[in-house]
C-alpha cells in the first residue's frame, strides 16, 4: 500500500505518513490504531514483564563500529562453541 | 569439504561485493552490525533477483564453492549453482570453506530486495560498504517468521533501537 493510499484511508496527507514511517513524528495511540485498523488489521494489546538485562550490553555494543561489533559476536560464538565441546 | 573452524563472514561479503552483486544482509549479522545483541554462525542474505545479479551471484557462490547444506552430510553436496536455477527459488542454504550462507530471495514478511533495499542502511564493513537490513525490517521478519527462537530475540532487537533512536535524539 502506498503512501498515499493509507493517508486516503486515514483522511491525512501522504506527508504526514511520511513524517510518522520515518520516524520523524510518533502518531498517537488511536491515531496508531487507525492507521492499522486502515491496513485491515487490529491492534491489541498485552502486558509483560519489563527486561531490561541487555541494556548495558547494547550500550557497549553501540560504542563499537559495525565491524567491531560483528567481530566481538563471533569472538563470543567461538567461546561458546568451545564449552558447548566441552560439555 | 573440511568443517570450516570458524565463520568468516569477511570473506563471504567481500566476495559477493568483489562480484558486484547487488544484495542485503538480514539475519543475526544485519542486527549485530547494529548493536543488537545477538549471536550467530551464518550470514544471511537477500539478492537482488535480477538476471545480471544472478549470474554475479551464482559466479560468486561458485568462487566461494558453495555447497548444498543438508542436515545428514556435514560436506554438504553439489549442485548446479546457475542463475536462473538460483533464482527460481525462495532460499537456499548453503555451506562454503568460508563458513554458512543462506540466500533468502522473499524474508518473511516482505517482498524481497527493492522492499528492504527501502530502509537499508549503508554501513563499513572490513572496507566496503554493505547494505544491511534496518532494525524495523529485521523485526517485522521475525514476527512473520513467527518461530519461538526468531520471538525471543524481538525484544532485544527492539531495545536495541529505542536505544539508536535515543542516542541520535541526544
Amino acid at each position: 500500500m502506498t503512501q498515499a493510499e493509507l493517508g486516503r484511508r486515514v483522511g491525512r496527507p501522504q506527508s504526514q505518513i511520511a513524517r510518522w514511517e520515518t520516524g520523524r513524528v510518533e502518531p498517537s495511540l488511536e491515531t496508531l490504531r487507525r492507521l492499522v485498523r486502515a491496513c485491515g488489521f487490529e491492534l491489541t494489546y498485552s502486558l509483560a514483564n519489563y527486561d531490561d538485562s541487555y541494556v548495558p550490553y547494547i550500550e557497549r555494543l553501540l560504542e563499537m563500529s559495525p565491524q567491531e561489533r560483528i567481530e566481538d559476536a563471533l569472538e563470543r560464538e567461538a567461546i561458546f562453541g568451545e564449552i558447548r565441546g566441552a560439555a | 569439504m573440511a568443517q570450516p573452524k570458524r565463520l568468516d563472514p569477511q570473506r563471504l561479503i567481500s566476495t559477493l561485493v568483489d562480484h558486484d552483486v547487488e544484495f542485503i544482509v538480514v539475519g543475526a549479522i544485519a542486527a549485530i552490525a547494529q548493536g543488537g545483541p545477538l549471536m550467530t554462525e551464518d550470514v544471511d542474505i537477500t539478492p537482488s533477483r535480477d538476471p545480471v545479479n544472478l549470474e554475479r551471484l551464482a559466479a560468486a557462490l561458485t568462487k566461494l564453492d558453495a555447497r548444498l547444506r543438508i542436515p545428514r552430510d556435514p560436506s554438504g553436496i553439489e549442485f548446479p549453482i546457475e542463475p536462473r536455477f538460483l533464482g527460481s527459488v525462495d532460499s537456499w542454504t548453503l555451506k562454503t570453506p568460508s563458513g554458512d550462507i543462506d540466500l533468502l530471495f522473499a524474508p518473511s514478511g516482505t517482498a524481497g530486495y527493492e522492499d528492504l533495499r527501502r530502509g537499508a542502511l549503508s554501513v563499513a564493513l572490513w572496507g566496503q560498504e554493505v547494505l544491511v537490513a534496518s532494525l524495523p525490517d529485521l523485526i517485522r521478519m521475525k514476527e512473520a517468521a513467527g518461530r519461538p527462537k526468531d520471538l525471543a530475540q524481538i525484544p532485544a532487537l527492539r531495545q536495541t533501537l529505542e536505544l539508536r533512536r535515543e542516542r541520535r535524539q541526544s
